[in-house]
């Protein structure tokens, strides 16, 4: 008789809070925990798209550089201007334009006679390339640098190549 | 008599002992979230250090740094028709990060 009044009299106050404050802590530790995993889901998405993309943006440039000929540079900032592309045909330059690598090759007179994206649309991923340099230094090298930018941070890595056909 | 019984643990609401492993998987199940993403993340740092470490590997045999060890190629050519030639051509080998570049000994280009 005794249990069966103390289960019907329902929760004291302090049960009540106790019981209030667990379930705001659990929910305020879920909702960090999971905040946190999908934050740190997508910082690593972000830089392993980067990472697709500068190595590959490195490479296909890398190959250009390396197998192209007549290659040309600025003679007082030693930038790449033009060069023979296997691929793109003479007059090859390599830009940024609106976060994309283009390539443009120029006719005999120096006007942009065809217009191509160096890599596929889908490898940015929501990335913009921000920066490419193509610059030569006193011993022939020429060294490739690339900057990309996410949402959430800015990523860029350079490397070093001997043209194969400097001349 | 039993439905009695079963009536009166129904109202009694949970027992500390129910909610404390309720709680207790709702942790573990928190924790086995981010103990999945914790690993991805090292995994992804060490990837970019080894991507780093890789292009200033190639970057360095490019230009061939530091110190080539002599050493030689065998090269061998067969034809079609059984006839060939093989030579030994001296190089002088560079390594860097796991990775080989070889120079024509003697030479300014490979």
């Amino acid at each position: 008789m005794r249990r069966r009044s103390r289960a019907r009299r329902g929760f004291t106050l302090a049960e009540t809070l106790v019981c209030a404050a667990l379930l705001i802590l659990v929910s305020v530790a879920g909702v960090t925990v999971t905040a946190a995993v999908l934050n740190a889901k997508s910082a690593m998405t972000e830089a392993a798209n980067s990472q697709t993309l500068i190595s590959t943006a490195l490479d296909a440039l890398a190959n250009e550089l390396r197998f192209g000929q007549e290659l040309r540079f600025d003679p007082d900032t030693g930038e790449l201007t033009a060069l023979t592309s296997a691929v793109f045909g003479a007059g090859t330059c390599f830009s940024v334009e609106e976060g994309i690598v283009t390539a443009r090759a120029a006719g005999a007179e120096g006007e942009t006679v065809r217009r191509y994206e160096l890599l596929p649309r889908p490898l940015y991923a929501g990335l913009k390339v921000t920066e490419l340099n193509v610059t030569a230094d006193g011993d022939g090298f020429v060294t490739i640098a690339v900057a990309v930018a996410g949402r959430r941070d800015v990523y860029s890595r350079a490397v070093t190549v001997r043209p194969l056909n400097r001349g | 008599m039993k439905r009695n019984t079963l009536r009166r643990r129904a109202c009694a609401g949970e027992t500390l002992g129910e909610v404390l492993a309720a709680l207790l998987l709702a942790a573990l199940s928190a924790l086995t979230l981010a103990g999945t993403v914790l690993p991805a993340g090292r995994i992804d740092l060490s990837v970019r250090e080894a991507d780093e470490s890789f292009y200033k590997s190639v970057s360095a045999l490019e230009r061939w740094e530091g110190t080539g060890t002599a050493g030689s190629l065998s090269v061998t050519a067969v034809r079609a028709d059984g006839t060939g030639f093989s030579a030994e051509i001296p190089v002088l080998v560079y390594e860097e990060g796991g990775m080989i570049a070889y120079q024509k000994a003697g030479e300014g280009t490979p």
